[in-house]
């Protein structure tokens, strides 16, 4: 009896209660495939039954039935193809028995498809109705039975979630724990010293590091075909299709492991590096494997791909931030107080100022960039503010040159991205300079226009280099050398790369880069950080913990920010940028003034709503209109509209609306026209928000357009972000899904707003839908600017019209 | 046992977190289905016969078209509420069926309804 006693008090639910609010009612419960965890069908008081918060927070897409529910244990699949992505499942029933069959929408439910008498393919109906599983598929518990469950709140839904990522077996009592769920503490504008720096950054960078190796390490694929093949360096190449690619963030250079799973042959597997990313070409992923040994290249199924993540670049990070902290040598002292927000007095750094400030063989400095490179040169902190087609880059390389030609030692220059950095090295080689591009190794299979600048390409090159060269080939050639053999290889090989990176003026890299352990015991006086807006702190830090007395950091506040992944460390402060803070501190950035990218009529509104109306204009109307393209611009003047699409803001919940298609339509049939015009296709940029988007319309122009498919193909598709930096002749501006609900910060932040309009240089057009759109502040000012110009315009391209929509009065923007 | 709360059933709570589901929720409708359209599977092409076993049992079937709705027989009162249907579903390789329980005021039933009258007509 006591036991019973016992066993009553430490009742537990059972393990198919719905681990949000507890309900277990077999018929109304439903196992998540992937977490194994079951969840109800109710909806509490969320928008969506408990399965389907789950399911669409943790990404989870298949399903499976209690065994003692009305239907037995069973997976939810198409009857036909067996596809079981529940958000794909529905259900179509006879036409004359009441039977009814579960089929996928597409294609097997598809007319086309369904040859068969017996079925009605017209009344094909998704298995999620309103946000919940069918009450005849999965019992809606009663309201009865939801008010007696725990009361859960979306947001308490959402934190659960956020905790399973770390452990699965998190409760809902968990969230009360202290430390469970605690925000990490803020970034500060000032610090006493770096070691509360390092306090406050160090378990930023490491949330951000654990989030980016969650999400990395999800993307394993199974169930993989492989192709293979032999690249020019003699390496094996495999090839393959990666068959869930939503959530797909893959960069060249990532580490992937291939392997065997058949019965073919032994199993096996093998790392390698990601050589090729899927693009309008092709889907395809092609990975270099590091070694040739046992490649299975007679089996070409059952392969499973893993991520290998790696840790390097947020070790590099917190590296820095130890240096900082620890080495009284990382940086001057005047820039350690700089740094930390402290009040220090003013240094002028005494050299002798060039008598001409335009480098030689770049273009000639105009009146703000030679301003910039003056003042630079003078101080040992400074911040140069480039706006789009500013000049941004050959004024740093300009500064590069100068500093370089002090003769005070090396000069290293850095950016976050990588294309960046090959840009910037691109320019400072045209002045002569010796450059040395310092890239990762596991990029080194990565063409680039500056490949002939890298490190190890030089190094191959390298006159009197003729032992180590000798046994290059021999490995390229064999695959593998002597031990013996190799560690002389070895040897050479990092002696002659110390020759060439001590004997260069200038050493470029990515921020993370100068981590690398080949700069370890070089000191660097002068740093330059091109695009420093766009890396976090931490970052921006490594180049500059390298002995620095003089740093410059170029960007625009004004524009993107650094990614960060990690919603709490972002929201902590990570995301915001070096050059950001100092900004806030009181250091005036020194801003270039002059644009030459954009036609005027393009660069009015940028100018005036992110610049305070500074920009001036470099290039005059006629420098920007192509009088040999002919394409109907609604005023002949202004190269630019507002193209007002209708009728697609949201996609409906019974998923039977294609909201992409009338969109993805227009940008084709305006891409068609520009080509029609003798536009060249890489003079065009069309930038949509989403990856989704991005594939459907790629797909979309090439099956529907009445051109070659070749040309479409040619034609960038991006996101904004992927824009950054870059400039196209014409850009059309895909808003795609504006709704009331928009989370994603798209169509809010001003920054990528600002960087979408100011990619162009002759045209621009801006595809939407102008009622939602004007709901937002700074979309209504857009609207209203372009109403105002009469370029806000509907009806078939050959015959456009003013739109008579009105707005509201803008509100005054407050930035 | 049964109690009216008088606060009624429970009741949506608008936030940032169910707007944001909301609005993932579709993305992943929508990415979903430009997936399927982006991939082009094959699939066979077959017919999905209806088996004698699927349909539903002759003793539950309560349409009876000929007769108006009113002259049910008395054997079962709720056989006027509620109308059977068959899933077909398939578990592994094995076809399996299950019998549930609809209104007869669904749209499910509706539907089966005007469609037999259709085809009577014909
Ligand atoms: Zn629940
Ligand atoms: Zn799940
Ligand atoms: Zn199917």
């Amino acid at each position: 009896e006591e036991d019973e006693e016992e066993t009553y008090y430490t009742k537990d639910l059972p393990d198919h209660a719905c681990r949000y609010c507890g309900i277990h009612d077999p018929s109304a419960v439903v196992l998540c495939n992937t977490t194994k965890k079951w969840f109800c069908n109710g909806r509490g008081n969320t928008s969506g039954s408990h399965i389907i918060n789950h399911l669409v927070r943790a990404k989870c897409k298949e399903v499976t039935l209690h065994r003692d529910s009305p239907v037995g244990e069973t997976a939810l699949e198409c009857y036909n193809c067996g596809c079981r992505n529940v958000f794909l499942l529905g259900f179509i029933p006879a036409k004359v028995d009441s039977v009814v069959v579960l089929l996928c929408r597409q294609p097997c439910a598809t007319q086309s498809n369904l040859k068969d008498m017996n079925w009605d393919p017209s009344q094909w109906q998704p298995l999620i109705q309103d946000r919940c599983f069918l009450g005849w598929l999965v019992k809606v518990p009663s309201e009865q039975e939801q008010l007696r469950a725990r009361q859960i709140s979306a947001a308490q839904i959402n934190r659960l979630e956020e905790l399973w990522k770390n452990n699965a077996n998190a409760t809902l009592e968990d969230l009360e724990k202290p430390g469970a769920d605690e925000e990490p503490a803020s970034v500060m504008l000032r610090y006493e010293d770096a070691y509360t720096y390092q306090n406050i950054f160090g378990p930023l960078v490491k949330m951000e590091a654990d989030y980016d190796r969650r999400t990395k390490e999800n993307q394993n694929q199974s169930n993989i075909s492989v192709r293979w093949d032999i690249g020019l360096n003699r390496k094996t190449r495999a090839f393959f299709n990666f068959p869930k690619k939503e959530d797909l963030k893959l960069m060249q250079g990532d580490e992937l492991r291939l392997r065997y799973l058949g019965d073919l042959q032994e199993p096996w597997s093998g790392v390698g590096h990601v050589v090729k990313i899927p693009d309008n070409y092709g889907d395809e992923i092609c990975v270099e494997l590091k070694s040739n040994a046992k490649v299975p290249v007679n089996c070409i199924t059952n392969f499973v791909v893993d991520f290998v993540w790696k840790s390097t670049s947020f070790d590099r990070m917190q590296s820095a931030l130890k240096t900082l902290a620890v080495d009284e040598t990382a940086v001057s002292s005047y820039l350690y107080h700089k740094l930390l927000g402290h009040e220090v007095e003013n240094m002028v750094i005494k050299s002798s100022l060039p008598k001409r400030f335009s480098a030689p063989y770049l273009p000639e400095l105009n009146h703000s960039q030679v301003s910039a490179v003056r003042t630079v040169l003078t101080r040992p902190l400074s911040l140069i503010q480039g706006p789009p087609g500013t000049g941004k880059t050959v004024t740093s390389a300009s500064v590069v040159y100068h500093l370089a030609k002090q003769g005070l030692g090396q000069v290293l220059v850095c950016a976050p991205s990588n294309i960046a950095v090959d840009q910037l090295t691109e320019k400072i080689h045209r002045t002569g300079l010796k450059v040395v591009r310092l890239s990762a190794k596991s990029r080194e299979a990565i063409d680039s226009p500056v490949s002939f600048l890298t490190l190890h390409k030089q190094v191959r090159n390298m006159e009197g280099n003729e032992e180590q060269q000798k046994l290059q080939a021999l490995k390229e050639e064999i695959g593998e050398l002597s031990s013996a053999d190799e560690k002389r290889f070895r040897t050479l090989k990092r002696n002659n790369e110390r020759e060439l990176l001590q004997n260069a003026d200038v050493i470029c890299c990515t921020c993370v880069g100068a981590g690398d352990p080949r700069l370890a015991r070089f000191r660097f006086r002068a740093v330059l950080i091109d695009e420093s807006t766009q890396a976090t702190e931490p970052e921006c830090l490594i180049p500059i913990v390298l002995g620095c007395k003089q740093a410059i950091l170029v960007g625009d506040h004004c524009q993107l920010g650094p990614v960060v992944m990690c919603k709490k460390a972002a929201n902590a402060g990570l995301s915001q940028s070096l050059f950001e803070r100092l900004v806030v501190l009181g250091i005036r950035p020194i801003r270039l003034q002059v644009q030459y990218r954009m036609h005027p009529a393009l660069s009015a509104f940028p100018s005036n709503i992110f610049y305070e109306g500074s920009l001036q204009n470099g290039v005059s109307a006629s420098d920007r209109i192509n009088k040999a393209v002919e394409f109907p611009w609604p005023q002949h003047d202004k190269p630019m509209f507002f193209y007002a699409t209708s009728g697609q803001e949201e996609i409906s919940s019974s998923g039977t609306s294609f909201l992409n298609r009338t969109e993805a339509s227009n940008v084709e049939k305006i891409t068609t026209c520009f080509l029609r015009a003798g536009v060249k296709p890489e003079q065009i940029g069309i930038i949509t928000p989403y990856e989704g988007q991005r594939a459907f319309i790629v797909q979309y122009m090439q099956y529907s357009g009445p051109l070659n498919i070749k040309l479409y193909q040619e034609v960038e598709i991006a996101s904004v972000d992927a824009f950054q930096g870059r400039e196209k002749d014409y850009i059309i501006l895909s808003c795609v899904r504006a709704n009331d609900h928009q989370g994603i910060g798209f169509l809010n932040d001003p920054r990528r707003l600002n960087v979408a309009l100011t990619r162009c240089r002759f045209g621009v057009i801006i595809v939407g839908n102008p009622k939602v759109l004007s709901r937002h502040p700074l979309w209504n000012h857009l609207l209203t600017y372009y109403k105002e110009q009469k370029v806000l315009v509907e009806g078939p391209l050959n015959n456009l019209k003013e739109s008579l929509i009105q707005f509201s009065k803008p509100r005054k923007l407050v930035n | 046992d049964t109690v009216t709360v008088l606060t009624g059933g429970p009741k949506l709570i608008k936030c940032d977190e169910d707007d944001d589901f909301t609005s993932e929720f579709d993305k992943m409708l929508s990415d979903s289905v430009q997936q399927r359209n982006v991939d082009t599977i094959k699939v066979p092409q077959q017919d999905i016969a209806i088996p004698a076993q699927a349909r539903p049992r002759p003793k539950k079937m309560t349409f009876d078209i000929f007769s108006p709705d009113d002259e049910d027989d008395n054997e079962e009162e709720e056989q006027a509420e509620s109308v059977n249907f068959v899933l077909m579903m398939r578990r592994g390789n094995k076809q399996h069926y299950h019998e549930f329980e609809v209104p007869k005021s669904s749209e499910l039933a509706a539907n089966l309804r005007n469609r037999e009258k259709l085809e009577l007509a014909e």
